[in-house]
């Protein structure tokens, strides 16, 4: 995986590492490690959203956070961003080094109740940005801009003078992301933007996105759960399995041509609104292990239902790559990536349908 | 979500009147302050007391001061309507005068003990790591001596002068305050809109001064209400052992220790210092209780 010759590539992340310590006792000893980014790759291109996915816990949002430098991300890691020809590794910033990168990638929360300061108006959480980097030096230019965005996101200007308890969950998601668009970013990372929100509300806040995407060129990095959301938004999507990318690809190729047990089981899960289609699930036995002590080998092998049918050595021992599998940008993290016949979503729908 | 097209409209504009005041939370705050019909029954007395004491030379029917050997221990009456004490000096003239000297070591030694805890909090819950260890062992340490002795100690140490009694009180009563802010700080350092502000490069400063402390404010403005109520009673504590202010000035615990030889033949001289310092404190905590309903968002009605 080397982009880097690839011009409209914004952002490249490299073995990404976070091990969080487990510290016991009095002496609040280091016991042990939560790996719960673990080796993490991926790269952005310029204008493009990559859907980050994954279940809970297996550090889609870690990585989001490590790229804008909110989690420092553990020595070795490379999170390369390229800026005019320049390429800067934010990960090894200070930062004081870092306060210029800031203006440039944002940051989307998952929770509108939690992300705005409610002893702020809306106006001033917006004009914070702008105060921070000394870009609106007058009152009067600030209150121009935060107009203008409080417009950008659909919402009226008039309520600037307002506090956010007074608005809905939809309605301070966007001033959020009013906020994080004040400083005109390239990449902003989504960290669940619309999990939280009503599915009626959700649709808007994604066409937002979209909308803004268009208008101002932003680059996404979209971290859900929700595969049918990622489907609609992503150009690429990236699944994270126990701190590790799995797979890789555009997003109908994934969708139609998973290399992937892991995918193919996710995949599964989405559902279809057609009553009449039952999709055959499938179901991943036992839990997800613990990010503390992960299997050895490929950290899937215990649940993949192709190893417990086949009980390859190979998965248990070795620790698969992500590699290019197709030759055309699709990677994928399995030794059998080439030889399983992996079904997508289409493939799974008919299937059912032939048999019924 | 909708069907296919995605193309729902916003949704409704939210509260009516976009240009209507402005509700801002200290706002609701002191609204639903205004509802807790004992607070402002506090508040009330408070400020009667307050005004008092500030206005005593004109409120003050006699110099509290003035010995008169011919009126000594009188009973209340209507010239005296809270007696005199074994001096002849009008008890009610010195409860006005004594409130200033009680009242004030309250509310200045609160608000030391609140800076002081704030300080300290806000350090150890926002930096964490060793500073956090330090100040709190510091913090636990000063916790494990009795206060009653720590204040004897104190206060035989540095003199009786008014600041150097407040500066003792405070030393012995901003620990709480710490406790309470640094728990605070470490909640809130992990919101969202914390890190949000983190993510635009605010620094230390305005993470602390812009984000964090305002919305820590709340149970600061209590503690430090309840405080200034025990801090009031320490120092009768303090006046009671003949380690506060020293006569003539007398404060309310001052007039206690000197009434207590004569409990028994005149009960009015150890009734009224008694009295106000309950009602004050009464008072105080009513209030209080009356902030913290009000500025607790939990409880919001």
């Amino acid at each position: 995986m080397a982009p880097t010759q690839d011009g409209r590539v914004l952002l490249e992340v490299k073995n990404l590492k976070k091990y969080f310590p487990v510290k016991r006792g009095i002496f609040r000893r280091t016991v042990g490690w939560v790996k719960a980014v673990d080796g993490v790759s991926f790269f952005i291109r310029r204008g493009e959203t990559l859907g980050l996915v994954g279940e809970s816990g297996c550090g889609k949002t870690t990585t989001g956070r490590a790229i804008l430098k909110l989690i420092e991300p553990d020595p070795g890691s490379q999170i390369l961003f390229h800026d005019d020809g320049r390429v800067i590794d934010i990960a090894k910033l200070r930062p004081r080094q870092m306060k210029p990168l800031r203006r440039k990638m944002q940051i989307i929360f998952q929770d509108p109740y939690s992300s705005l300061n409610p002893r702020m108006t809306i106006g001033d959480i917006i004009a914070e940005p702008l105060i921070i980097h000394g870009v609106a030096r007058t009152r009067k230019e600030r209150e121009a801009r935060v107009r203008e965005l409080l417009e950008a996101v659909g919402l009226n200007p008039a309520y600037m003078k307002r506090y956010p308890h007074e608005f809905s969950g939809g309605q301070r998601q966007r001033i959020g992301i009013a906020r994080a668009l004040a400083l005109d970013p390239q990449l902003i990372v989504c960290d669940e933007p619309v999990s939280a929100l009503d599915v009626s509300i959700q649709a808007q806040v994604i066409n937002l996105l979209e909308d803004l995407q268009k208008e101002f060129g932003l680059t996404y990095l979209f971290i859900a759960h929700d595969l049918s959301v990622v489907r609609h938004i992503s150009d690429r999507v990236a699944v994270m399995y126990l701190g590790k990318i799995v797979e890789m690809a555009e997003t109908e190729e994934l969708f139609q041509n998973p290399k992937h047990p892991y995918t193919e089981a996710l995949l599964s899960a989405v559902p279809v609104p057609d009553p009449d289609v039952k999709l055959e699930r499938i179901i991943l036995e036992g839990d997800v292990p613990s990010p503390v002590n992960p299997p050895s080998g490929c950290v899937f092998h215990p649940r993949c239902p192709y190893y417990n049918r086949n009980g390859w050595e190979v998965c248990r021992t070795q620790t698969p790559e992500l590699v290019d599998v197709t030759g055309t940008g699709h990677f994928a993290a399995c030794h059998f990536a080439r030889e399983l016949q992996l079904q997508g979503v289409t493939a799974m729908i008919e299937r059912r349908e032939a048999r019924s | 979500m909708a069907e296919a097209g995605l193309s729902v409209p916003f949704e409704s504009e939210p509260p009516p009147s976009a240009a209507a005041a402005v509700e801002s939370p200290w706002r609701l705050a002191w609204r639903r302050f205004l509802r807790h019909k004992l607070a402002l029954a506090g508040l009330g007395v408070l400020a009667v007391l307050g005004l008092s004491a500030l206005l005593a030379p004109w409120v003050a029917p006699y110099d509290p001061n003035a010995i008169d050997l011919r009126a000594r221990y009188q009973p209340p009456s209507w010239t005296h309507p809270m007696g005199t004490d074994d001096l002849g000096r009008d008890m009610l003239s010195r409860v006005i005068y004594g409130g200033r000297i009680s009242l004030s070591i309250g509310i200045a030694s609160a608000l030391v003990a609140v800076l002081i805890g704030t300080l300290l909090g806000a350090a150890a819950g926002f930096f964490g790591r060793w500073l956090d260890g330090v100040i709190m062992r510091f913090t636990d340490l000063m916790l494990t001596f009795p206060p009653l002795l720590l204040l004897i100690l104190l206060a035989s140490l540095f003199g009786t002068s008014f600041v150097t009694i407040v500066l003792v009180i405070s030393a012995v009563s901003w620990m709480n305050v710490a406790r309470l802010v640094r728990a605070s700080f470490l909640s809130l350092r992990e919101q969202d809109f914390v890190e949000a502000a983190r993510a635009l490069g605010a620094g230390p400063v305005r993470l602390i001064v812009k984000h964090i402390l305002p919305n820590a404010l709340s149970p600061i403005i209590v503690a430090a209400t309840l405080g200034a109520a025990s801090a009031i009673l320490t120092e009768s504590t303090l006046s009671y052992l003949g380690l506060g202010i020293q006569p003539p000035t007398s404060s309310w615990g001052t007039m206690l220790q000197t009434a207590q030889a004569q409990i028994s033949t005149a009960p009015w001289m150890s009734l009224f210092p008694g009295l106000m310092i309950f009602i004050t404190v009464l008072s105080i905590n009513f209030v209080g209780d009356g902030l913290r309903d009000a500025l607790d968002p939990r409880k919001v009605v």
